[in-house]
This record gives C-alpha cells, structure tokens and sequence, in this order.
C-alpha cells in the first residue's frame, strides 16, 4: 500500500463520523426502523392472471422511509425533521452505496455455487447485454411520437443513472436539450423505478418468459433497481405454480448478480460506443418522419 | 487512503450490519422464519471484511467498475465449488438473508430520495410516459434476447 499516488481531487471523507455521530445514528434509527415496519407488513400477494403479484417487505420499507423525509411528513411534522433532516438524507446516499454492496456480496455468493450453470450460460449473458438498447428502440420512437426532439436522445439512452449524467453532462452539457432528457429520465427514476422495477420483477414472470432470462434482464445498472426487480422476480418464482419446481430463487439470483456484473464492468462503455451513436441514427433517421410538417 | 478513512468506512459497515440483522430479527417475530443468531453476526462479519475488499479494489484500481461490481466479484469467488473454504463461509453467511438486506437497502434508498420529492412538480407526463418505456426497454430487451440465446444453447 502506497500513498505516493497522489488522488487528483482530494476525495472528501463522506463517512466521516467527526461530530456527526448524531446523524449516523439518527439515520440508522430511521432505517431501521422503516425497515422493521416493512418486515412486520411481511409479502402481500395477489392474483393477476395466471400467477401472483408479489410486493415484498422492501417495498414497504421504501414507502415508510419516504414519508419521514423533510419533503414528505417532515414539510408538516416539524419534530421529524429533527430526526430525519437533511443532513441524514445528504449521509443515506453514501450509506446506500455501503449497503448495496452488501448486497453484491449476498448475490455473489448465490453465484458462486451456481458458477458451473453461469458459465454454462455465458454467451447469453454477454450477448443480453446488448438488450440494454431496448431503452431507445422502443422509447425513442415514442418520446419523439410525444414531440420531444433531442431530448429523446438523452432521456432514452439507457436508465439515466448517475454516469449517464456525467456522461452527457461532459459530450452536450447538462443544460442542453439533451441533458435535460437525462435529467428527466433519471428523476423519474429516483421516484418510481424501484417501485416499478419491483412490480415488473413480479409481472414479468407472467408473460411466459424463462425466470432464467428475466433473472438476466434484473442486471440493468442500478443497484436499488436490481434489488427490487430481481427479489420480486425471485419471491415470485418460488410460489409460481409453473416454475417453483423447475428453477431455484438462488439460481434467479445467480443470473441476476452475474448479469449486473456485466452491465456495471461494461454499462458505460457500451454507452459511449454503441448506444448513443445508434441513438443518433435513429433520430437523423426517424426526424423526417415524425417532424415531417415542421422540417 | 489514509487508515482514518479506511476506519469510518469500517463503522458505517459495521452500522449497516446492525440495522440488517436487526431488520432480518423482526422478520422472525411474525414468525415463520427462524434466525441463528451469532452464525448471523460472524456472517455478517465476513460480509463486512469482503465490502472492506471491495471498496479498497475500487479506491486503488484507475477503472471505471463501482465497488458493487467488485462485491458480487468477490462474493462469487469465495463460494465456488474451487474456492478451499467455500463451506465455511457459505455456513455463516446464509444466516444472512438478501430479504433482510434488500429491506434496509430500499428503507436508505427511501429517505436518500427525500429532498428530491419537489421533483416530481418539474415532471411533465411525457417524462413519466418515456421513462415507463425506457424501463419496460431494457428489461423486455435483455429478456428477450436471453430467452432467444439461451433456447438456442438448449439451456431452457
């Protein structure tokens, strides 16, 4: 261990506990807590179609830890802001890259024993990555049928999470149109994407597709999204009249874990390289069609 | 990297697991699930030096791959039939549920979202409507074409 690498930019020291013991403690208090309730509310299932809709314990927690937030209950209730402020809020994006990682731990060792079946799996592992582009080959058409113009491009490109954001932000700036496509699509993401990737999770089971290549498509970059989506998809599988005695939760997870180690090693390149020139493509290519009048 | 950051790291692991395990304990209040709890807490022990793995691979590599990368890496290699204590660390961490770490993870990720609810008023429904089909996109079209490989592989 060397430190005569110098780091560029000082990173600053985000767990730092220096006077801020209150805090950790506060914001684990509120998790917790959130979390608990969640547990005690327990798997709600219901029927829809042939199978079940299943809303884990996790999402529960999610809700309950929103509405202690200072933008939710805590606008009304001025004690709860107290307890959960900003600064706790500021502290939980770093705890959550803390937990998340646990998490990646977890599902690596759901792929370890499953590591023959996964390498087995390897081509469709890697070649599924390029579905990835299904965000812009079907949202593309439709943000530009809403009468969106560059803003498609950014808003579709992928998930829009963070290093999108950095990505755009550093090719067309964060103010340009495209930019604010990003931006658009990434806030709707922090508002409803665990959610709807949990509910999806569950869906998709339904539509006849393998839990196997669902299990795969959970791996999409987003860390709280995959959780949602692959815990939902894997609960469901194991109540699943069709496939609970055909394929294990472990195995889903397998596929899941592996997969989104594939998106994070190659989700940003596959941005750069292949995803935004294609959406260009096919926005020169579609622009006549949908903008013809105005063109 | 300096050992006073490396520590704080260490605390804020060590608050996470509390919180894990204190959320998988209530699990088993509604009862149905029962919980081993000191092959939980060296589980959960084990996890945290692997995070600690992780982050330090992360701070000390120049790519661009999150620790949460490196941590499914890990965890993955340690469990394989090849690794030389695979058992071992599979008895202690499978005290652990991912239920329980999913719950805490989504419970942080709620109140990480909590300055940022005024948001929604800048939202105009075509970004809503995009984004459902951004969404539905990358999931239907890794499934898809997953489904398609791995039939032809003659997988499933």
């Amino acid at each position: 261990m060397s430190n005569e690498k110098k780091v560029p930019v000082a990173e600053e020291d985000v767990y730092s506990t220096e006077g801020r013991w209150p805090v950790f403690i506060k914001l684990m208090a509120v998790t917790g807590v959130a979390a608990a309730l969640g547990e005690l509310v327990g798997t709600v299932k219901f029927p829809v179609g042939p199978g079940n809709v299943i809303l884990l314990p996790m999402i529960f927690a999610m809700i309950f830890a929103v509405l202690v937030t200072p933008d939710a209950l805590g606008s009304k209730i001025k004690a709860l802001k107290e307890i959960c402020g900003e600064k706790e809020v500021k502290l939980s994006e770093s705890m959550l890259t803390l937990v998340l990682i646990i998490l990646g731990i977890k599902l690596g060792m759901s792929a370890g024993p499953n590591i023959e079946k996964v390498l087995a799996a390897g081509p469709a592992l890697i070649l599924q990555e390029l579905g990835n582009l299904g965000t812009m080959v079907i949202g593309l058409p439709i943000a530009m049928l809403l009468g969106m113009r560059r803003e498609a491009v950014g808003s579709t490109l992928s998930i829009c999470r963070e290093p999108t954001l950095g990505l755009i932000g550093e090719i067309y700036g964060i103010d340009s149109p495209e930019g604010l496509g990003v931006m658009g699509t990434y806030m709707v993401g922090n508002l409803f994407g665990t959610i709807f990737f949990g509910l999806l999770g569950s869906f998709g089971l339904l539509t006849g597709i393998h839990p196997y290549a669902l299990g795969m498509a959970c791996g999409m970059g987003s860390g709280s999204m995959m959780t949602a989506a692959s815990q939902a998809l894997a609960a469901s599988v194991t109540v699943s009249p069709v496939w609970a005695n055909l394929v294990t939760a472990d195995e889903v997870l397998a596929f899941a874990a592996t997969s989104n180690i594939c998106t994070n090693v190659d989700g940003l390149y596959m941005e750069f390289l292949i995803a935004l020139p294609v959406a260009n493509f096919l926005y020169k290519k579609l622009s006549p069609v949908f903008f013809k009048d105005k063109a | 990297m300096t050992l006073s950051k490396t520590l704080n790291e260490l605390k804020a692991l060590v608050l996470c697991g509390a919180v894990i395990l204190f959320a998988q304990w209530v699990n088993t209040i509604r009862g149905g699930t029962t919980m081993e709890f000191l092959t939980a807490v060296v589980g959960m022990f084990i996890i945290i030096l692997i995070s600690m793995l992780s982050l330090k691979i992360k701070q000390l590599l120049p790519w661009k791959i999150p620790a949460f990368a490196w941590a499914s890496i890990l965890g993955l290699l340690v469990t394989t039939p090849w690794c030389p204590f695979q058992q071992v660390v599979l008895d202690f961490t499978n005290a652990v549920t991912t239920g329980a770490v999913s719950s805490v993870i989504l419970a942080v990720a709620g109140v990480s979202i909590g300055t940022k609810l005024s948001d929604i008023k800048r939202l105009s429904w075509r970004m809503i409507i995009v984004a459902i089909f951004v969404f539905c996109g990358t999931f239907f079209g890794s499934a898809l074409i997953a489904q398609l490989i791995l039939s032809v592989q003659g997988i499933i």
